[in-house]
């Protein structure tokens, strides 16, 4: 038998999510809807199979998420439909109910509507010292209405779905009436259905959650407490990803290559046997490209699936808001950005957050500008270069380096809001700001592992085969076809990607590098750090040294040697300068780019975010090479 | 009288009362973009309906009022397209 298809639909922060996570348990899965980015979280409970669509404010689609619910409602031909209702925002979310009703109501406008109203919050509404007739309410909207406070709420939900299912899937009509209407008709029966006893009434008022809700916000919105309170957030949320993470990602890093050696070292393999190499550097790491990113990841959406359950998230945005309107952004921004700063990956899936169409993909293009963890090693070696041993400098430097990352953001996104804007490249919509503020809830810890472990599982089921594929891809390129070479020097410049560097060694050049350098650039679209080991193979930096942990040093004093074809030093200060600006605003990160794909749903978007980053980098590097050559700085 | 709720917020001084400040939507303009006017109706914001003002943001943007038993922060750009009167 076919399982019996059943839409959640409700309003957002309508206890929609909880409810399914109620219903499905961990048995849920994230489906793409075609055509979108968003993620509909399918479920199955028991024979039913069960679908969270993106919260609505009505039925007449405002935004691209809600035109997804409304589509899904039109396509997906369900049996049944359960209208998710707050009860303490009775007189704006029945409306919903009652455009659900309208929208699945039979043709002879009898019989059954497939409809059922499940109302969630029943229990803050008594704690404001205020009940809801329950009965009123389902014979004034003609419906089934099940509590979902209530002990046998998932039985008895189950059993109106069972009543009210319909036989063969109900095709939906088109709506006729307004929301305003509706919203009247959901006004005047929520004062109908919503008794205060005037007694307890105020009093319990003054003790009920919306009060506490408002006692809380004049802190957290307060003047001089709020910003502290969300710079302290903000600080420990950077804090878990960024070396709360770290280890787990060193460890993820150091299993994989424990793995790759363990493979090679199997008795019975030929470790330069062609395919064991596949194996052992391509596919292992290629694994641990994907997986090294899992801790950061699940990190990241734990505390982001906390602040949001919990209210706080969209205060967070509010109190930034007002800056990052000023470069075309929006609060919701906030969080990707700052989580640019660990990594691109986890930041971009973080964008999800950011409502507006317009503001989420303008936030996904400039995310590789933050300065990612991934670059520190490439600093810390180029830094080593410039200064020597002299950390101070060198810390300032960087500091430099961060803040430089930080105002190219702004200047493209200031300057790519306006171009979008005028070009519409990111949809038509002008940005506005409608977020709702809901009541403070104590987030279920389960509840938030369990979206945690969605996003994470989500990431490794479709962007895992694209990063794996490319982590392959660049294996290959380094190997082949000279495979057989026993000198991984000789190897290297031997292959397709050292051929292309030196093809394109004429472009490299101005930069103030040569085919070498290009080849390092070029390994580095595996991650940005390969740049250093792949140094280390070019100029011959030894095992030993690499064991002795004196690698940097070996290959410094390499680089110091290293001479141009013309004889000259290959790495001077405006070279390595160069390298640096390079590596700040360049787009060197597969996984980056596989990301983004997904983020944004589209490969040109990605696409012409890979070209442009790199190009304006190469061109910004070599206008600088060039100017300090002419200013007589070599 | 009547006004529009920016320039409204922007008389008002800095401390809001717990309870919020009651007014009344007289108006909302039909000069805005199209998706940003449907949602003010979604969150029931019309001719007739009483809205509760809270505050401002710390950096005086966004401002949070309450329509219809949601609170919701909305910009001055937004709240400019509002026209509302005070409730004695």
């Amino acid at each position: 038998m076919a399982p019996l298809k059943v839409l959640l639909v409700g309003s957002p922060n309508s206890g929609k999510t909880t409810l399914f996570n109620r219903l499905t348990g961990l048995r849920a899965k994230t489906v793409n809807y075609p055509g979108s980015t968003v993620d509909l979280l399918v479920g199955a409970w028991g024979d039913v199979q069960l679908f969270d669509t993106p919260g609505v404010y009505s039925l007449h689609p405002r935004s691209p998420d809600e035109a997804i619910t409304v589509s899904a409602l039109k396509t997906k031909e369900p049996h049944a439909v359960v209208a998710v209702v707050d009860a303490t925002q009775l007189s704006r979310q029945l409306a919903i109910a009652l455009q659900l009703k309208a929208m699945f109501r039979s043709k002879d406008g009898r019989g059954s509507s497939s409809v059922v109203v499940a109302v969630t919050m029943l229990d803050l509404v008594e704690q404001e010292g205020e009940s809801v007739d329950l009965e009123m309410l389902s014979r004034e909207l003609g419906l089934i209405v099940i509590p979902t406070t209530s002990e046998s709420a998932i039985e008895d939900l189950r059993h109106a779905i069972e009543k009210e299912k319909a036989v063969v899937p109900r095709e939906p009509t088109e709506l006729e009436s307004s929301t305003a209407a509706d919203l009247r008709e959901a006004k005047r029966i929520k004062d109908l259905v919503v008794k205060s006893p005037m007694k307890a009434a105020k009093e319990a008022y003054l003790k009920g959650p919306r009060a506490i809700t408002r006692a809380i916000d004049r802190s957290v919105l307060h003047p001089v407490f709020g910003p502290l309170l969300f710079f302290a957030v903000m600080t420990t949320l950077f804090t878990l990803i960024y070396w709360l993470a770290q280890p787990m990602m060193e460890l993820v890093d150091q299993a994989f290559s424990g793995l790759a050696s363990w493979v090679t070292a199997i008795s019975w393999v030929d470790p330069e046997n062609l395919l064991t190499r596949l194996v052992s550097d391509g596919l292992i790491a290629g694994a641990g490209a994907v997986l090294v990113f899992v801790p950061q990841i699940f990190i990241l959406f734990c505390g982001l699936v906390f602040l949001e359950d919990s209210g706080y998230l969209a205060r967070a945005a509010t109190i930034v808001d007002r800056p990052l309107k000023a470069i075309g952004l929006g609060g919701r921004s906030f969080v990707p950005l700052l989580s640019g700063f660990a990594c691109a990956v986890p930041a971009m899936m973080a964008a999800r957050t950011v409502n507006s169409r317009r503001e989420r993909l303008l936030t996904l293009f400039v995310l590789p500008l933050m300065s990612c963890s991934a670059r520190l090693p490439v600093y810390a070696l180029l830094l080593g270069f410039v200064f020597g041993a002299s950390s101070i400098e060198a810390g300032f430097a960087l500091a430099a380096l961060y803040v430089g990352s930080l105002t190219t953001g702004v200047i493209a996104a200031s300057l790519l809001g306006r171009l979008a804007e005028k070009r519409g490249f990111f949809g038509k919509e002008k940005s506005f700001l409608l977020l709702e503020l809901p009541l403070y809830r104590r987030p279920k810890l389960t509840l938030v592992l369990k979206q945690a472990f969605l996003r994470t599982k989500s990431y490794v089921q479709r962007t895992g085969p694209v990063i794996l594929t490319l982590s392959v891809v660049i294996w290959a390129g380094t190997t082949f076809p000279n495979y057989n070479e026993q000198d991984p020097t000789v190897r290297l410049e031997q292959s397709f990607a050292g051929k292309v560097g030196q093809v394109l060694s004429p472009v490299f050049e101005p930069m103030g590098g040569d085919w070498r350098t290009g080849l390092g650039l070029i390994s580095a679209f595996a991650a940005r750090e390969v740049f250093v080991s792949t140094m280390a193979v070019i100029f011959h930096v030894t095992e030993k040294e690499k064991d002795d942990g004196t690698l940097q040093k070996g290959l410094l004093d390499q680089m110091h040697q290293a001479r141009a074809p013309n004889g000259l030093p290959l790495f001077t200060l405006s070279s390595v300068l160069g390298l640096m600006l390079f590596f700040m605003i360049a787009l060197q990160c597969l996984a980056t780019f596989a990301v983004a794909i997904r983020e944004s749903g589209s490969l040109k978007f990605a696409l012409v975010q890979l070209v442009l980053f790199n190009v304006v980098a190469y061109f910004l590097t070599v206008a600088l090479v060039q100017g300090l050559r002419a200013v007589g700085i070599t | 009288m009547t006004t529009d709720l920016a320039t409204w917020v922007r008389t008002q001084t800095n401390s809001s009362t717990d309870e919020g400040t009651s007014l009344s939507v007289v108006s909302v303009s039909t000069d805005g973009d199209n998706s940003l006017l449907g949602r003010l109706g979604d969150l029931g914001i019309g001719p007739g309906e009483m809205i509760l003002y809270f505050g401002r943001a710390p950096l005086g943007e966004p401002v949070y009022i309450s329509v219809r038993e949601t609170v919701i922060a909305l910009r001055l750009a937004e709240a400019s397209l509002i026209q509302v009167e005070s409730v004695g």
